[in-house]
């Protein structure tokens, strides 16, 4: 069995417990996920508070909604859409004010690298359609059907959007 | 046979290993002989290892969102009493929920636990796990 099959059968099984009610298997799915739903959320919400909010979020619909996959995807790929539906919901929440902003996303020089203060100023620079596939090609490393099931666009999309992406990004971080 | 639009295309995909190994095979035929695709080969791997690394330095701040999660499925405890042995003893709690605060009780007699307070409806039974 290779690393990539040991992880989703161990992703199946944990989710199948979880749709049983064990809370064992429940902080356990936590502690393998939050980074992961976090790290994406951040690439959408632009905002650590919020992306907690995300993971929060997405964390208790998993619980809810456990019993409802199907298996007709990978668990990563089920979880991250959940919180991509999340996180773009709360961005319109955002953007119609019905929520006080609290900290933004900054990057300060003395904690981070210089390249990566770089990094972050032209990811940020992307729209958001083009940094959400940028973050699930380049740190989740999904291939391209992977990236089109969360996102729900066709393949073709995916790729010209991280087309795209990279041009822009290459021309950010060249200046 | 892929053009090189087609090819870069496909490249960041390559980079990470997540293709299929005929378009895989293709590719790298291609870059053997194709100066252009050599050079967007490159930035697309420098590209990933900045962008990757990048998203790998933020984490959030795990407990605080778990006991969030926790309070609002029904999975921590307000209060919680333990009584007697393992033998015989008795539990009682307060969880919270959303918008509820459910008390549960079980009563341990010869180490086997009975709920006697805040029984719910068969199927939904959840054993209660020590956090």
């Amino acid at each position: 069995m290779s690393e990539q099959e040991r992880i989703l059968s161990e992703d199946l099984s944990l989710l199948g417990r979880v749709a049983q009610g064990d809370q064992q298997a429940f902080r356990l799915l936590y502690e393998r996920f939050a980074d992961r739903v976090f790290r994406f959320a951040l690439s959408t919400v632009r905002a650590p508070h919020l992306a907690e909010e995300v993971l929060q979020e997405t964390m208790i619909v998993i619980w809810k909604k456990a019993k409802t996959f199907k298996g007709n995807s990978k668990p990563s790929t089920w979880i991250l859409g959940i919180a991509r539906n999340l996180a773009l919901n709360l961005l319109r929440k955002e953007k119609k004010g019905d929520r006080l902003p609290e900290e933004k996303l900054v990057s300060d020089p003395s904690k981070q690298a210089e390249m990566s203060v770089h990094v972050e100023r032209a990811l940020s620079k992307l729209p958001d359609a083009h940094r959400e596939v940028v973050h699930l090609v380049y740190y989740e490393e999904m291939n391209l059907r992977e990236a089109a099931e969360v996102l729900g666009i066709p393949e073709g999309t995916v790729k010209s959007r991280m087309h795209h992406a990279r041009k822009a990004l290459a021309k950010e971080l060249a200046t | 046979m892929m053009t090189c639009e087609q090819i870069q295309e496909l490249l960041p995909w390559y980079v990470t290993g997540r293709i299929g190994l005929d378009d895989a095979s293709e590719i790298a035929k291609h870059l053997s002989t194709c100066a252009a695709c050599q050079a967007d080969f490159v930035e697309a791997a420098w590209m990933r290892r900045l962008v990757a690394g990048h998203a790998a330095s933020s984490s959030p701040a795990k407990q605080r969102t778990w006991s969030r999660v926790a309070g609002k499925t029904g999975l921590t405890d307000l209060a919680r009493i333990d009584i007697g042995s393992f033998l015989v003893g008795l539990n009682l709690g307060v969880s919270a929920a959303s918008k509820r605060y459910p008390v549960y009780g079980t009563l341990r007699v010869m180490g086997h636990n009975v709920r006697v307070v805040g029984r719910r409806k068969k199927g939904k039974e959840r054993k209660h796990v020590q956090q």
